[in-house]
């Protein structure tokens, strides 16, 4: 039996179809949301525990080894996890994840260069320095920002609620600025706001390569 | 005056179905694979190539090969004419349909 003629109708669905299924391309991202945003949720919690000492054998001065083993484990991993990212996933190119990976290459340097000047300071200083209190607000802003764009690009309700909620955090960070329940906060916003939607991202990626 | 109505005035080029599809789909991803393209609007890979080919030929698109690893990689680009093309086909049509209201 003959084909039906396409009207013109169904050629216009077609074309949406295919302009919509570039725009809402998954995002890309979630194993580096979900290496970093464990990583960091980690860093925090042990944070806490060696600053209100609950760890036995270490004081407030291993606080630089913890944070200078974090940047070394977290630079590694993240070193792997782009040689063994797959070259052909489909939509990558699309306008999510463009501005997805170049935001965050911005953002993770921003952390990057601040993180690596505290632990300097912090060895310099034998102690703790005061900047590990600043990073948390910075890193939730940068969190924030980072997850409103991109699920606004992608159209992820969960990614742009993910950043309010990192947004909201940095008024509690402030808050308890003064206290050790910053690192809590900063944990539970690193893993709220950035190792679950990894994890989603994960779950929601395409499993194939072209 | 432009006579809405007037064959003359579509860009042959993009008006087949598989090129507008392929432009429809690297008006939001550009670059993409040659196989994200052929996955996405269900064509062959030599009737892809064969379209692809006269994309290319009108300046619309441009093709890159490279390699991932040791796995040839085509990957095609939309060119600024191509945009250019694509926005007066969708102007085109538009005009098309409120001519015919």
């Amino acid at each position: 039996m003959a084909q039906p003629t396409p009207t013109l109708h169904d050629d216009l669905s077609y074309l949406r179809d295919l302009a919509e299924g570039g725009q809402n391309a998954p995002l890309l991202g979630g194993r580096f949301y979900a290496w970093w945003g464990g990583l960091a949720t980690l860093g925090y919690i042990g944070h806490f525990l060696i600053a209100e000492r609950l760890v036995a054998g270490l004081q407030p001065v291993h606080i630089n080894w913890l944070w200078g083993g974090f940047m070394v484990v977290g630079l590694a991993g993240f070193a792997l996890l782009m040689l063994t990212f797959p070259k052909s996933k489909p939509g990558q190119s699309s306008a999510g994840n463009r501005v997805s990976q170049t935001l965050w290459m911005a953002g993770g340097l921003a952390m990057l260069a601040f993180f690596a000047g505290v632990i300097v300071r912090s060895f310099l200083n034998g102690e703790a320095s005061v900047g590990f209190v600043w990073s948390v607000p910075l890193v939730l802003t940068i969190y924030g920002i980072g997850q409103i764009t991109t699920g606004h690009m992608a159209k992820s309700g969960a990614l742009e609620f993910a950043g309010w909620a990192a947004l909201v955090a940095v008024g509690f960070a402030a808050l308890f600025s003064q206290s050790n329940a910053i690192w809590l906060v900063g944990a539970a916003a690193a893993f709220f706001a950035v190792f679950v939607p990894g994890v989603l991202l994960m779950l929601r990626e395409p499993r194939n390569v072209v | 005056m432009t006579n809405p109505f007037d064959h003359n005035e579509i860009d042959d080029v993009i008006h087949g179905r598989l090129r507008l599809g392929v432009m429809a789909y690297l008006s939001t991803v550009n670059p993409a694979l040659f196989g994200e393209l052929r996955d996405r609007t269900g064509a062959t890979d030599g009737n892809l190539s064969v379209h692809l080919k006269k994309l290319e030929e009108a300046g619309y698109i441009r093709q890159e090969k490279m390699f991932a690893g040791k796995k040839p990689q085509t990957w095609v680009h939309l060119t600024e004419a191509g945009i250019k093309a694509w926005s007066a086909w969708l102007s085109r049509m538009a005009a098309l349909m409120k001519a015919a209201e």
